[in-house]
C-alpha cells in the first residue's frame, strides 16, 4: 500500500494495467514490448502524483506543449518525404513517430487519462456520493446518488464535444434571426415531420451555399460550419453538416434546456460540495475534492493532448500511405498501427528488424531527428 | 367428599384496554386507510364517494359523504368487536377504534345519515382512564340538516407529522385505493390535494390479462406485465385485492429470483381467500391459499424466465431501456452512410464501433447507445452523460453480437445488455 499523507492507494493501481478501454490499435501490447521503458515512466508519474491534481496538471500542460512543439518540428523535419523516399527510411520515420506518440501522447492521453487512475477517482466519487445523497425513499436517494455521480464525473469543464453539441442550437438561432432564411426554416420544420431526409439535404445545401457565398455577412454561422465542412469533404458526404444543422432544429428545446442546466451546473456542484462538507469526515471530503479536481483535469488533458492529433495525424497518414504504396498494396494502410498489423507481414530482413527491434532507450528528442 | 360451587364473576374489560389498542402498531398510512375502507363500506350507491383527509401537526380529520350512521351504528362503531359486516373487510369490528387510538389520545366521531339528526361521540383517554364506564358512554344527539356523512377528528396526536409523512400518505392511499379512483368510484384528497392511482410503466405498454379456475372451483383473475427494475429493487410483483381492496403490495407470490433488470408486475384478485384481522395479509395456512399458490406458480413458470446476457461493458451513463438495435457503421463512408443512419428511428438503440461528432443527431434520437470501443471520456460517454442517454461503452464486440432489429434490454446502470425476448 502506498501512503501519501492521509491518502492511500492499493499497490495494484500503480501497477501497469493489463487492459485499456480505448486501446484501439492494441498499442498496449506493442508499445510495452517495443518501448519497455514506457512502463517505468508511467509508474514514475502515477506513484508520485496520483492524488495531486495540481502537480499532474503542471506536468500535463508542460507535456502537451512539448508534444505540440515536437510534433511541429517532426513534421517540418520530414515534410519532404514522397514517393521517391527509400522504403527503409520511411519505415524508420514511422518507428520514430511511434516513439514520439508512445512517450508523449499515448502515455498521457490513454494510460493516464483513461486508465486505472481515472477508474480510481471515479470509484472514489461513487463511493462518496452514496454517503451524501438523501431522499424520502430509496428511489429518490438512488436518483440523487446517480445525479451526484454524473455531475461530479462530468465536471463543469466544457470540452470540444460539448461545444459541438451546442453548435446546432447556435446555428438555428442565427438562421431564425434573419428574414432571408425564415422560409427555409419553415420548410425544414415541415419536412422533418415528413421524415424526408433527401429533401432536407437539399434544404441544408441551400443554407450552406447561401452562407458560403457571403461568408463575411454570415461569419457567425460560417464559423460554426467550418469544422464539419472539412469532415464532409473527407467523408465525401453531406452527413456531418446535415447532422450539425438538423440537431438544432429537431432538438432545439432539449439543447436550450441543457444550456440552462449547464449554466446552473457550477452552482449545483458548489451546493453538492457544501452538503459533502457537512456530511463527510474531513478525510472523505478532502478525497472527494481531490477526485473531482483530478477528473476535471483528466477531461481537460484529453483535449490538450488531442490537439496534437491535428498536427501529427495528417503527416502520419501520408507516411503510412506512402509505405503501403511502396510495398505495393495500398490496402495495407490500416491507420497508425499499420507497421505492426500489416506491413510486418510484407517486408523482409532488415525492414522487419526495424519494426520489431526492441528499443530499450529513453525518450530522446534529439535522437528523433538524427 | 369434595364440594364444588359456581360463582358469577365480573369480567368487564379493564378500562385500559381501550388505550392499549393504540399500541397495536398501526401507522398513519394504515390508520387513514382503515377510515377510507369504512367510508367505502358505507358508500351511497350511484354517488361518487368523496373522502377528504386533513393532516396537521396537532390534528387529523377525515370527512366523507357516505351514508353516515344512525344511533345504533354509531354505538357499535365504538363498541369493541361489534360488526355486522359479513362479507366486507371490516368484519372484525376493531379497525376504527384501533386506528383512532393509534393516532391520538382523543378522538371524536360525528355522523349523520340524512334523517335530520347528527350523532356524535367523543373519547378522551385521560377522562376515560379516570372514570370511564363501559355501560354508560355519552352520545350526543343534535337536530340538524339532512346531510349524509361522517367526520372523524383526532387530537393529542401520538405521532409526529412532517411533510415526508404526508407525501408518503398520499402515495400510499393512491396505490391502495387505486382501483376505486381509476374507476371514478372514489375521489380522495389529502390536505386538498387529490390522490392519484399510480399506473406502472410497462415494457411495450402491454398487459396480459388472465383468469384461472382452480381445482377447488374458485376463480382468480388479474393481469401481469413487465417493467424495468427501478432503484427500489423490491418494487415488483403483484398487488393483491379482495373485493377491490388492496391487501398486499408487491407480493412476490409465484415469482422466481429472475427479477433483476426485467421484473413482473401486476394485479391479482382473490375474493375467496380469508384475510388477517388487520386486513394487511392473507391467511396463508388456509386451504384456499395453498391451492391458489401452487397453481399460480405453475401458471407463471412460462412467463418468468432468466434473461440471457448478450454483451457487457463500462457504464458511461446509467439508465434502463428496451428497444430495437440499429447498427450505425463508424467506418461506412459516402452517400450510403446517411442512407443507413436515417434508418434509425426515434427510440431505437444505437450500436456502433465508436461514435463521431457527425452522429450527434442520431445519438439524440436513440434511447440508448452501445459502443465496441471507448471509455468514460470517449465521445459517446461525454455526449451520453450531457444528455442523460443510457450508454454502455467498451463492450468489445457489441457490433458483432447484436443484430440489426434485435429487441434488447439495455441495463446501462450495470453495464449489461440482455436479450429482450
Amino acid at each position: 500500500m502506498q501512503q501519501r499523507g492521509l491518502f492511500t492507494m492499493e499497490n495494484e493501481l500503480i501497477f501497469f494495467p493489463k487492459k485499456l478501454v480505448n486501446d484501439v490499435e492494441g498499442f498496449l501490447f506493442y508499445y510495452t514490448k517495443k518501448f519497455p521503458r514506457i512502463k517505468e515512466k508511467y509508474i514514475e508519474i502515477i506513484a508520485k502524483d496520483y492524488n495531486n491534481p495540481e502537480n499532474l496538471r503542471i506536468l500535463c500542460l508542460t507535456q502537451s506543449e512539448r508534444l505540440i512543439n515536437l510534433a511541429k518540428c517532426f513534421t517540418e523535419n520530414y515534410k519532404d518525404i514522397d514517393d521517391k523516399t527509400d522504403l527503409k527510411k520511411l519505415i524508420e520515420i514511422d518507428q520514430k513517430m511511434h516513439k514520439l506518440s508512445c512517450f508523449n501522447f499515448w502515455l498521457y492521453n490513454y494510460l493516464i487519462c483513461e486508465g486505472p487512475l481515472q477508474e480510481f477517482h471515479i470509484d472514489k466519487i461513487k463511493e462518496l456520493a452514496g454517503k451524501i445523497a438523501n431522499g424520502k425513499d430509496i428511489e429518490e436517494i438512488e436518483r440523487n446518488v446517480e445525479r451526484i455521480e454524473t455531475i461530479l464525473i462530468k465536471t463543469d469543464y466544457t470540452d470540444f464535444y460539448v461545444e459541438n453539441l451546442l453548435s446546432g442550437l447556435r446555428i438555428y438561432n442565427q438562421l431564425n434571426k434573419r428574414d432571408e432564411f425564415k422560409d427555409l426554416v419553415c420548410e425544414i420544420h415541415k419536412e422533418i415531420k415528413n421524415k424526408n431526409y433527401r429533401t432536407l439535404n437539399k434544404l441544408v445545401m441551400q443554407i450552406v451555399n447561401t452562407v458560403k457565398k457571403e461568408k463575411r455577412k454570415y461569419k457567425e454561422i460560417w464559423k460554426e460550419f467550418l469544422p464539419m465542412i472539412k469532415v464532409s469533404e473527407i467523408q465525401k458526404t453531406l452527413l456531418p453538416l446535415y447532422s450539425l444543422i438538423m440537431v438544432g432544429f429537431e432538438y432545439k428545446e432539449k439543447a436550450e434546456k441543457y444550456l440552462k442546466e449547464y449554466e446552473s451546473l457550477k452552482e449545483e456542484i458548489k451546493r453538492t460540495f457544501k452538503v459533502a462538507e457537512n456530511k463527510l469526515s474531513k478525510e472523505d471530503y478532502s478525497q472527494m475534492r481531490t477526485s473531482y479536481k483530478m477528473l476535471r483535469l483528466l477531461a481537460e488533458c484529453k483535449d490538450l493532448f488531442g490537439k496534437s492529433d491535428t498536427i501529427t495525424l495528417p503527416f502520419w497518414f501520408k507516411l503510412i500511405n506512402l509505405i503501403a504504396k511502396k510495398i505495393g498494396n495500398s490496402s495495407l494502410a490500416l491507420g497508425q498501427g499499420s507497421s505492426y498489423y500489416s506491413f510486418i507481414w510484407h517486408v523482409q530482413g532488415d525492414l522487419k528488424d526495424i519494426i520489431y527491434r526492441i528499443d530499450n532507450t529513453d525518450f530522446d528528442e534529439e535522437e528523433l531527428f538524427l | 367428599m369434595t364440594e364444588t360451587t359456581i360463582e358469577n364473576i365480573d369480567i368487564t374489560p379493564d378500562r385500559s384496554l381501550m388505550s392499549k389498542l393504540g399500541n397495536s402498531g398501526y401507522s398513519l398510512d394504515e390508520s387513514i386507510a382503515e377510515f377510507v375502507d369504512n367510508s367505502i363500506d358505507a358508500k351511497l350507491p350511484k354517488e361518487v364517494l368523496i373522502v377528504k383527509v386533513n393532516v396537521k401537526e396537532d390534528k387529523i380529520s377525515v370527512r366523507d359523504n357516505a351514508k353516515g350512521m344512525n344511533k345504533e351504528e354509531l354505538t357499535n362503531s365504538i363498541r369493541l368487536g361489534a360488526s355486522k359486516k359479513e362479507n366486507q373487510l371490516g368484519k372484525f369490528g376493531l379497525g376504527l377504534k384501533t386506528s383512532c387510538l393509534s393516532l391520538g389520545k382523543k378522538f371524536s366521531i360525528e355522523t349523520s345519515n340524512g334523517n335530520g339528526k347528527t350523532y356524535s361521540i367523543v373519547y378522551n383517554q385521560e377522562e376515560w382512564l379516570e372514570n370511564g364506564d363501559w355501560k354508560s358512554f355519552p352520545l350526543k344527539i343534535k337536530s340538524n340538516s339532512d346531510l349524509n356523512g361522517t367526520t372523524i377528528e383526532i387530537e393529542e396526536l401520538r405521532i409526529k407529522i412532517d411533510n415526508d409523512k404526508i407525501e408518503k400518505l398520499k402515495e400510499h392511499l393512491g396505490t391502495r385505493f387505486g382501483l376505486f379512483i381509476k374507476n371514478n368510484l372514489l375521489k380522495l384528497y389529502v390536505n386538498e390535494e387529490a390522490c392519484f392511482s399510480k399506473i406502472p410503466l410497462l415494457i411495450g405498454d402491454s398487459k396480459n390479462n388472465f383468469k384461472i379456475r382452480l381445482i377447488d372451483g374458485n376463480e382468480v383473475y388479474g393481469w401481469f406485465g413487465f417493467q424495468l427494475s427501478k432503484h427500489a429493487k423490491d418494487n415488483f410483483g403483484f398487488h393483491t385485492y379482495r373485493n377491490n381492496r388492496l391487501i398486499t403490495f408487491y407480493d412476490k407470490i409465484g415469482l422466481s429470483k429472475n427479477q433483476k433488470a426485467k421484473q413482473i408486475i401486476g394485479e391479482i384478485h382473490l375474493n375467496f381467500i380469508p384475510v388477517t384481522h388487520n386486513k394487511r395479509g392473507w391467511i396463508k395456512e388456509s386451504q384456499e391459499y395453498k391451492i391458489f399458490e401452487k397453481e399460480f406458480t405453475e401458471f407463471l413458470r412460462n412467463h418468468d424466465k432468466k434473461l440471457k446476457k448478450l454483451v457487457s461493458g463500462l457504464s458511461a451513463c446509467p439508465g434502463r431501456v428496451v428497444g430495437n438495435v440499429k447498427f450505425l457503421n463508424t467506418f461506412q463512408f459516402g452517400n450510403s452512410r446517411q442512407e443507413n443512419f436515417e434508418k434509425l428511428n426515434k427510440g431505437d438503440i444505437l450500436v456502433t464501433q465508436m461514435t463521431r461528432p457527425d452522429m450527434v443527431l442520431y445519438m439524440q434520437r436513440a434511447s440508448a447507445i452501445i459502443t465496441d470501443l471507448g471509455g468514460i471520456l470517449s465521445h459517446a460517454g461525454i455526449v451520453a452523460r450531457e444528455f442523460n442517454i443510457p450508454c454502455i461503452v467498451g463492450t468489445g464486440d457489441a457490433t458483432k453480437v447484436l443484430k440489426d432489429g434485435q429487441n434488447i434490454l439495455v441495463d446501462a446502470t450495470e453495464g449489461v445488455v440482455y436479450d429482450g425476448e
